[in-house]
């Protein structure tokens, strides 16, 4: 009796733990089966067209056209969007001399020419919080990688990589510097390149405890600390370092609603991007920029936005809003009421996260349980009716687990 | 009675124990080689680069040690007392039946705890002199879920060979096997840093699981 007790408690643990093993496996399983590439149309703003002209493609094909349906050949194409093409159009000897009134060649182009990615996975992930800060000014091509590394909590500490020990020096010099700024610790976000192979080094960009931005960089061995003077109502939530060989910005600024800021080397002057605030945790934005225009991929889910803004003013120009064309829907996918996911395309963290799908799986739900009913119809009631109604909330997973541990249950 | 027991599991372990305190040791030793041999060859500057941008964990070679001790130990101990029908003989002692099984997993787990924290402390203490506090914490983050692989795959090679059928041992196989993926999906430093104490759990329920078979081998299912 005590055994029959413990043991329905103890089989009532493990047909959960199924149900959720399932509940991951099954639909990642299925997903593996399943799954296809992504297809959007890649678009462009042309600076000769003033219109977007784009890629699209088909199911074992693809073909080029503007926005307002025309067809173009390669050759047509690479002279619509000669920002982009480039390199083609100066090989095939019809690179133009001027584009919108402006005298252009391939080193201005190359020059003004970089392309952005943030991905929600970069910006959340596990990091270790030290950073190697280099030195600006080296009189040298390469950069090289210090001998230290810093953290900065309440205070700023560099620790010297080999003996593993605080540069109390060092750290003494730089905590100066960062409170005479008007810093206050501790830091919410430290955002650099932490790397050597960087076109050239502007140090780390610090947003502190009264989210005031600050830049921090070291020249010629001293350190360089300024307040970037953000306007107060903005509230930061990241910031992107960025080195492109133009030098005309520091990075790229996002608020607390998602709104995209360039911040530029002149006078750390912020200009607003004329595109809406994103979902930071589920969107990817690609910015391909040329000495006209940028264009501002905004992928969220099944849907990507180009944005075209004005390289100057970075106002709003135009855009054009395109959906996957290879979302393949299968009836078999709404058999499955939620789905359990450990790892995510938007973060590099191990943790479950719960998708349901209720509405349409209900009615798997409740032929799972008619079908369990049916299987045990000879079983006594009262056997029955916990099963059925753990059925009739996981549906497929529930009926498998029941299925499994039956002589248990029973 | 309970040193009888802890005595006669030692006497049945003894030499897998060694064999996995050995394989520890040496698995150490290389480590700490390899990575001294990666600082007099490339220098810590490089290593710290390699941590920093490339996100990658120094000492990936231990991640599937505790796994592969945990279901090591877990065989030694439990596959002898089914095929030498001991199991049947310990269950008719006169003590509850579960105090004997809860002293024979009891005496597995901490051996493998033991070994575990050993081995823990030793890779932590000499992370600790070569980098800062932070990678120490990352570190163990990192580690952390793979240990817990080991003591998880234990509890459940005990599930699975303590179980009296062969259909339902297949059916315990095949719910064990991504429940320890669970443990292993990444080697990513601190990926697990937001799901500690979900790892924890699932680690004390799965602990539960081997009373499930013995209430079936006493009922002769």
């Amino acid at each position: 009796m005590v055994n029959s007790k413990i043991m329905k408690k103890l089989i009532v643990i493990v047909v959960f733990m199924t149900t959720m093993i399932l509940s991951w496996i099954l639909p990642d399983l299925y997903k593996t089966a399943t799954d296809e590439a992504p297809e959007y149309p890649l678009s462009f703003y042309s600076s000769v067209a003033d219109k977007f002209c784009s890629f699209v493609f088909t199911d074992d094909d693809f073909y080029r056209t503007d926005v307002d349906g025309n067809r173009f050949t390669q050759q047509q194409f690479d002279s619509l969007l000669p920002m982009i093409y480039t390199n083609q159009l100066v090989y095939d000897g019809k690179m133009p001399k001027k584009v919108r009134g402006v005298d252009v060649d391939l080193q201005k182009i190359r020059i003004s020419n970089f392309s952005y990615r943030y991905k929600p996975k970069a910006y959340q992930k596990p990091s270790i919080k030290l950073y190697p800060l280099f030195e600006s000014m080296s009189a040298r091509v390469d950069l090289s990688t210090p001998d230290d590394v810093f953290r900065i909590s309440d205070k700023i500490e560099f620790i010297d990589i080999e003996s593993n020990t605080v540069n109390s020096e060092k750290s003494v010099q730089y905590n100066k510097a960062l409170y005479n700024s008007g810093f206050s610790g501790p830091a919410k976000r430290i955002a650099g390149i932490p790397s050597a192979r960087k076109n050239y080094d502007e140090g780390y960009f610090i947003i502190d405890s009264n989210n005031a931005l600050f830049h921090m960089k070291c020249v010629n061995g001293k350190p360089f600390i300024r307040n970037v003077n953000i306007d107060k109502s903005i509230n930061i939530e990241c910031f992107e370092a960025t080195d492109y060989p133009n030098r005309e910005s520091y990075g790229f600024l996002f608020d607390s609603s998602g709104q995209m800021y360039v911040l530029t080397t002149e006078g750390y002057n912020l200009q607003k991007l004329g595109i809406p605030p994103i979902d930071m945790k589920n969107t990817v934005v690609t910015v391909m920029a040329n000495m006209f225009f940028w264009n501002v991929m905004v992928k969220v889910n099944n849907s990507k936005t180009t944005y075209a803004i004005d390289a100057r003013t970075k106002k709003y120009v135009d855009s054009i809003e395109s959906i996957n064309a290879n979302i393949v829907y299968h009836w078999i996918e709404n058999i499955f009421p939620f789905i359990i996911k450990l790892t995510s395309n938007n973060d590099e963290y191990i943790k479950p996260r719960f998708m349901t799908n209720y509405p349409v799986a209900f009615l798997f739900n409740i032929f799972f349980v008619l079908t369990y009913l049916c299987i045990f119809r000879r079983n006594r009631l009262s056997n029955k009716i916990l099963p059925s109604l753990w059925i009739c909330i996981t549906g497929i997973y529930g009926f498998i687990a029941c299925l499994l541990f039956k002589s248990d249950i029973n | 009675m309970f040193k009888s027991v802890l005595y006669k599991e030692w006497i049945k372990t003894k030499w897998y124990v060694i064999g996995i305190c050995v394989v520890s040791i040496l698995l150490h030793a290389y480590m700490f080689m390899k990575l001294g041999r990666s600082i007099r060859f490339a220098g810590m500057v490089h290593l710290w680069d390699v941590i920093i941008n490339k996100d990658q964990f120094i000492f990936r070679e231990i991640k599937l040690f505790p796994l592969i001790s945990g279901i090591v130990l877990g065989i030694a101990q439990f596959v002898p007392e089914i095929y030498q029908k001991r199991l049947k003989l310990a269950l008719h002692l006169p003590l509850p039946s579960f105090r004997i099984i809860s002293w024979n997993v009891l005496y597995g787990a901490i051996t493998l705890a033991l070994v575990y924290v050993i081995s823990i402390a030793i890779l932590i203490t000499y992370i600790r002199l070569y980098f800062a506090i932070e990678f120490v914490e990352s570190a163990f983050l990192t580690i952390l879920p793979w240990y817990l692989a080991g003591i998880v795959s234990y509890f459940l090679v005990a599930w699975i060979c303590l179980e009296p059928r062969w259909n339902r041992r297949i059916i315990n196989t095949i719910i064990s096997i991504p429940i320890l993926c669970t443990y292993m999906i990444t080697a990513l430093p601190a990926a697990y840093s937001s799901c500690v104490i979900l790892i924890l759990s699932i680690a004390i329920v799965v602990m539960f699981f081997v009373y499930i078979s013995v209430i079936r081998f006493k009922d002769g299912k």
